[in-house]
């Protein structure tokens, strides 16, 4: 009989996540995954971060995750976005060799002390007076651990729909988990569908790139892991391989649009909610039919560039037409397919069924993450799996869970979100759900999370000194920055008016300059006092905080005049009927939320003022 | 936005009485006292001051000061004892809230009294009881409030927002999609429309209607009953046309009296029948529109016809709510002027010509005064509106410094933030959600 502390179910993004975080912590774990080889497999687009998603990977990667590291090592194609439109909502999209991922995150699950991965499908939970204690395989082993996480992605109930056809699947070339459904079926586990798509592969060698715009890694190769910027570690970069742009047509639309009795999302055979922000051409040409083109992108597969992955063009339609429509597009002419587009339809679980740290409410010990809770998309996944992976060992060593918040990082905006709002379509991260846009940057991850992180016992102590030695480096560069003054009636002070139109009326160090004006630290680094520095990523950073400073004091005293106490805990086992006044409504929506602090209580829709300050009087008791 | 910490309310029931107490608790309460009377006050002593609105005398008040933490909340507190008028509380706490305070929250004397442990659980649960129940008041009252006018500015400045939020958004949170890129230009446009909407609300809402609300009274009744002669008789003037002929009254006339120490309105209106006479007809209609505007009714009958099934009728057919029956003429009864309550309504026989039992007709009038809640809190709600719009106002005027400098993610913060104030007004906080619902429905977004 095998015992385990951490037993994982799933070697997705959040499978692996969470069995590295439960090792990390000093948790035996197993990663329990139905094919070894498709560990860390990307199953649908070969790209990390992007807006809102890169600040989930850096906040992954300051809690010493995998997810950044595996990805800058695999990395065939880096951008930075909105670089012009400000630091918070900035972002770093790494395109990466699938086949290098996949490897690299294997090797790095390998590295791990006291992580065993195992190969099996597993068929049912094995519990006690609603308490997980283990998993049994297809083949009838049974396999005990203190906590459970299920990161089983789009396998429960899946289903492939590509044209008229249609066929149960977890994903291509895999088996769906029928069986570990029904289990959760008859333990009433609230069950929805959701569906996401994928477009076709195409053969590399059959596109002409001659006329097509081609996007190479931007000059300044930003990395998603805090290693290789901000801590000077080096790895060796692997060739980079360029996107290309090209764009759909009339033609390409007008043959789509015949097709719409044969499409699956239009003719009734699919009903689940797709995400609005991933929609299939089909989608794109019929409701937004006065666009006369939409953008592809085509990106490479693997650093061999083999297959590529045309970006913008997801589909369910049959094989045979998709094979049509990418004729008529620029580029694509000779096309050769080499595995269809289609469409998945997959049961999730309701995340209003789990509590903050991830555990379900209906089973103790067992933790939900990934695709499963409703969201879609690989750092949403990782993100959980990393929470799912801290807290499962958390509750091993009798300790309070670890929930964080939204003031401190996007992982507490999606946690915070999926419990209390529940989800109606795959749920992603966009900066615009974050309160605290402005806080929760990508340059300070590590600033908000680091620490906690080394409490926690989740990020290593060699990390740990590389985090201390930047943090020190910011200090002293602040110091100097404020040692650094610059008197009225100087020359600087002549150039800053002429150069940035600035009046000092008093003498003032570089910092205040900093924050009082638009200059940036480059420009302060050309001035003749400036001296000397180590190093301009440290300088930006300290920039960046100065600048931020103020504008972080004004959100906090909006977050007073909408409401206070938002942080103050409920107990999960708070007894709600015993608050005098309160409305069935609310009763009945506290109940099934069960919030855990004043602030997510008031988020839940429907409940008023009023009832927070009932339940506030209560909480004091 | 201002320092949220300290309150400020009325706290004695709505309405006309001798005395009305707003209660001020906080850190700005001794900042607000030497403001307002010009030198710091002892603790507990009672000071007869004046407090003046535009510059003139607004009413003579007692206020007494607290210190904390010897005081009901646990902070430091000023009570003023001004006369019992709606108006001049509310312009007392208009007054405070302007500049050193914000309007309480419902219970949240209470709540701080309790968080301070001035008071024990035991009082502040049954205190739980009055927030719950003014809770049920407040959500009607912000439904009452944002009926008209009011709530069609509203809803206009939230689609204005979330226009204008879902183009800086998505541009955000989708720069590889091909959605139009938006110029400074058009940003500015949207803004310096949004700020003539935002001070246009300003100035409706603070235009005497939100301090003038006053009970609509409508005397209906069939032609000759002596509707005329009624509002003649409170009037105590001859200004209406009182004639002896059926249906002399053709149009609705409106006027506004002052009954003790309150203000109502109250429109004549034309004889209800059914009539084939075009200009009566219109005057039938007149008064339609004039009931469906009306909070109350006072439904006039002949005593000596009384109340009769056709009656009973012409209250149906008109679809009359919230009425009082009026028995006029009981001169010609010999009858004694009284009220008498029935299961629907109160009856009251007086006689309008001679002047007999006008008074009962008073009596009810001030119960329904003093019982109407929602007036209370319509007023209350729409004071917390004005103060977000405000806030807001403020708001876009940073907003627009950042837009000049080009930093879209602190114009993107401003916005969001006068956003959520426009649409807590409403009561509805899903400001994320609707903005997104507008992203996907307006760009095609995705790849
Ligand atoms: C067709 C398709 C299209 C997608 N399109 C997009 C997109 O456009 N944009 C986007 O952001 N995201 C997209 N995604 C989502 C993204 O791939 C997922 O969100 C992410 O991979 C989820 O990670 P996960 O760890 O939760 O699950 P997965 O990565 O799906 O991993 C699940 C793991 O569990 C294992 N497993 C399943 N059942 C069992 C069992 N019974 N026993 C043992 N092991 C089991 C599987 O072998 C697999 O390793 C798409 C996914 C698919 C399938
Ligand atoms: N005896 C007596 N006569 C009254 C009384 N009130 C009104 N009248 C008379 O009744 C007649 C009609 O009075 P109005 O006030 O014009 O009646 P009205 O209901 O306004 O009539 P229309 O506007 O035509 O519908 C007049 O002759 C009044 O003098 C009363 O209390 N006693
Ligand atoms: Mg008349």
């Amino acid at each position: 009989m095998k015992k385990y502390d951490v037993v994982v179910i799933g070697g997705g993004h959040a499978g692996c996540e969470a069995s590295s975080a439960a090792a990390r912590m000093g948790c035996k774990t197993v990663l329990i995954t139905m094919k070894t080889d498709s560990i860390g497999q990307l199953s649908c687009n070969p790209a990390v971060g992007g807006i809102g998603k890169s600040h989930l990977a850096r906040e992954i990667d300051a809690l010493d995750g995998l997810i950044s590291v595996v990805a800058d090592k695999s990395a065939l194609q880096r951008r930075t976005l909105n670089s012009r439109k400000g630091q918070a909502v900035q972002a770093t999209r790494i395109q990466t060799c699938r086949d290098h991922y996949k490897l690299n995150m294997q090797k790095a699950l390998q590295g791990i002390k006291n992580l065993d991965i195992y190969q099996a499908t597993i068929s049912s939970i094995i519990s006690k007076n609603n308490i997980a204690t283990g998993v049994i395989t297809e083949a009838g082993d049974k396999i005990f651990g203190k906590s459970i996480i299920l990161t089983v992605g789009t396998f429960l109930g899946g289903k492939i729909h590509i044209g008229l056809k249609s066929f149960s699947a977890g994903r291509a070339g895999d088996k769906p988990s029928i069986e570990l459904e029904s289990f959760f079926k008859d333990y009433s586990f609230k069950i929805g569908r959701l569906k996401t798509g994928t477009p076709p592969r195409i053969k590399t060698a059959s596109i002409d790139f001659e006329k097509l715009e081609k996007q190479n890694s931007d000059p300044h190769m930003p990395k998603l892991s805090y290693l290789y910027d901000h801590y000077g570690v080096t790895y060796n970069e692997i060739k980079q391989v360029p996107c290309h742009i090209t764009y759909t047509n009339e033609s390409t639309h007008d043959l789509i649009r015949t097709k719409k009795d044969e499409s699956p999302l239009f003719n009734g055979n699919i009903v689940s909610k797709g995400p609005r922000y991933c929609p299939s051409i089909e989608d794109k040409v019929y409701r937004f039919s006065e666009k006369k083109q939409h953008q592809i992108f085509l990106e490479p597969e693997t650093i061999n560039n083999y297959e590529t992955y045309p970006n913008g063009i997801s589909t369910s339609l049959s094989e045979k037409d998709q094979m049509k429509f990418l004729k008529t597009i620029d580029g694509l002419g000779s096309a050769i397919i080499t595995q269809p587009g289609y469409a998945i339809e997959y049961s999730y679980f309701d995340p209003r069924g789990l509590y903050s740290s991830l555990e379900t409410k209906k089973l103790e010990n067992l933790f939900f993450a990934g695709q499963i809770n409703g969201t879609t998309g690989y750092e949403e996944a990782a993100a959980q799996g990393l929470l799912a992976g801290i807290n499962a060992s958390l509750k091993i060593k009798d300790k309070e869970p670890w929930i964080p918040t939204r003031k401190e990082s996007y992982i507490g905006v999606l946690i915070d979100d999926l419990v209390t709002q529940g989800v109606v379509e795959p749920y992603r991260m966009f900066t615009s759900r974050a309160e605290h846009r402005l806080r929760l940057r990508e340059d300070n991850a590590d600033t908000r999370l680091t620490e906690i992180g080394y409490k926690l016992g989740v990020v290593t102590k060699d990390r740990w000194k590389l985090f201390i030695t930047k943090v020190d480096k910011i200090k002293k560069e602040t110091r100097r920055l404020e040692t650094i003054d610059i008197d009225v009636n100087s020359k600087t002070s002549k150039l800053l008016h002429e150069r940035f139109g600035l009046k000092l009326k008093n003498k003032s160090n570089l910092k205040n300059l900093l924050k009082m004006s638009d200059i940036t630290y480059e420009d302060i680094s050309k001035l003749q006092c400036f001296g000397i520095t180590a190093n301009s990523d440290i300088g930006h950073i300290v920039a960046n905080n100065i600048r931020y400073e103020g504008y972080l004091k004004r959100q906090d005293d909006e977050a007073q005049f909408f409401s206070n106490a938002q942080e103050q805990r409920i107990p999960p086992d708070f007894n709600y009927d015993r608050i005098k006044g309160l409305t069935n409504e609310a009763l009945e929506k506290l109940k099934e939320v069960l919030p855990g602090n004043l602030g997510q209580a008031s988020r839940i829709p429907g409940i008023t003022p009023a009832t927070i300050t009932l339940l506030k009087i209560a909480l004091k008791r | 936005m201002k320092s949220s910490d300290t309150i400020a309310a009325i706290s004695t029931a709505y309405g006309f009485s001798g005395i009305g107490v707003v209660r001020v608790s906080g850190k700005n309460v001794s900042k607000l006292i030497k403001k307002f009377f010009g030198k710091t006050l002892k603790p507990r002593h009672a000071y007869l001051k004046k407090i003046y609105y535009q510059k003139k005398i607004l009413d003579e008040v007692v206020v007494i000061y607290f210190k904390k933490p010897k005081s009901y909340t646990g902070e430091d507190m000023c009570e003023i004892h001004a006369h019992g008028n709606p108006v001049i509380l509310e312009t007392i706490t208009d007054l405070i809230t302007s500049n050193y305070a914000r309007h309480a929250k419902p219970g949240e004397f209470t709540e701080r009294a309790f968080l301070n442990n001035k008071i024990d659980l035991l009082q502040a649960e049954s205190v739980s009881d009055l927030i719950a129940s003014s809770n049920i008041s407040a959500a009607q009252s912000a439904a009452t409030s944002l009926q008209g006018e009011f709530s069609k500015h509203i809803k206009i400045l939230e689609n204005m927002l979330l226009d204008l939020r879902s183009k800086i958004e998505s541009s955000i949170n989708f720069p590889e999609d091909e959605i139009p890129e938006i110029d400074k230009r058009t940003f500015k446009d949207m803004i310096t429309n949004l700020e003539k909407n935002f001070k246009d609300i300003l100035s409706i809402a603070t235009t005497g209607e939100v301090l003038n609300q006053k009970i609509k009274y409508v005397v209906v009744g069939r032609p000759n009953v002596g509707k005329s002669s009624l509002i003649n008789s409170i009037l105590n003037t001859e200004s209406s046309i009182v004639s002896a002929h059926a249906g002399t009254t053709r149009d609705s006339i409106r006027y506004d009296v002052k009954i003790d120490n309150f203000i109502i309105s109250i429109t004549d209106t034309a004889g209800l029948r059914s009539t084939r006479n075009l200009i009566e007809k219109e005057g039938i209609e007149r008064t339609k529109k004039s009931l469906s505007e009306a909070n109350r009714v006072l439904y006039v009958v002949d005593a000596k016809v009384g109340f009769t099934k056709s009656d009973e009728k012409l209250i149906k057919k008109f679809e009359i709510k919230n009425y009082d029956v009026v028995f006029n003429k009981i001169d010609l009864l010999k009858e004694k002027a009284r009220i008498q309550k029935t299961k629907h309504y109160s009856a009251v026989f007086l006689s309008a010509k001679n002047k007999i039992g006008l008074k009962f007709l008073k009596k009810i009038m001030s119960e329904h005064y003093k019982s109407n809640n929602s007036l209370e809190s319509t007023v209350i709600a729409r004071k917390r509106h004005i103060e977000n719009i405000k806030a807001g106002l403020e708001q876009l005027y940073i907003a627009k410094k950042h837009l000049d400098n080009y930093h879209l993610e602190f114009f993107a913060e401003e916005i969001r933030i006068i956003h959520k104030l426009v649409s807590s007004i409403i009561g509805d906080d899903s400001i994320t959600e609707k903005m997104l619902d507008k992203i996907f429905s307006d760009f095609c977004i995705g790849k």
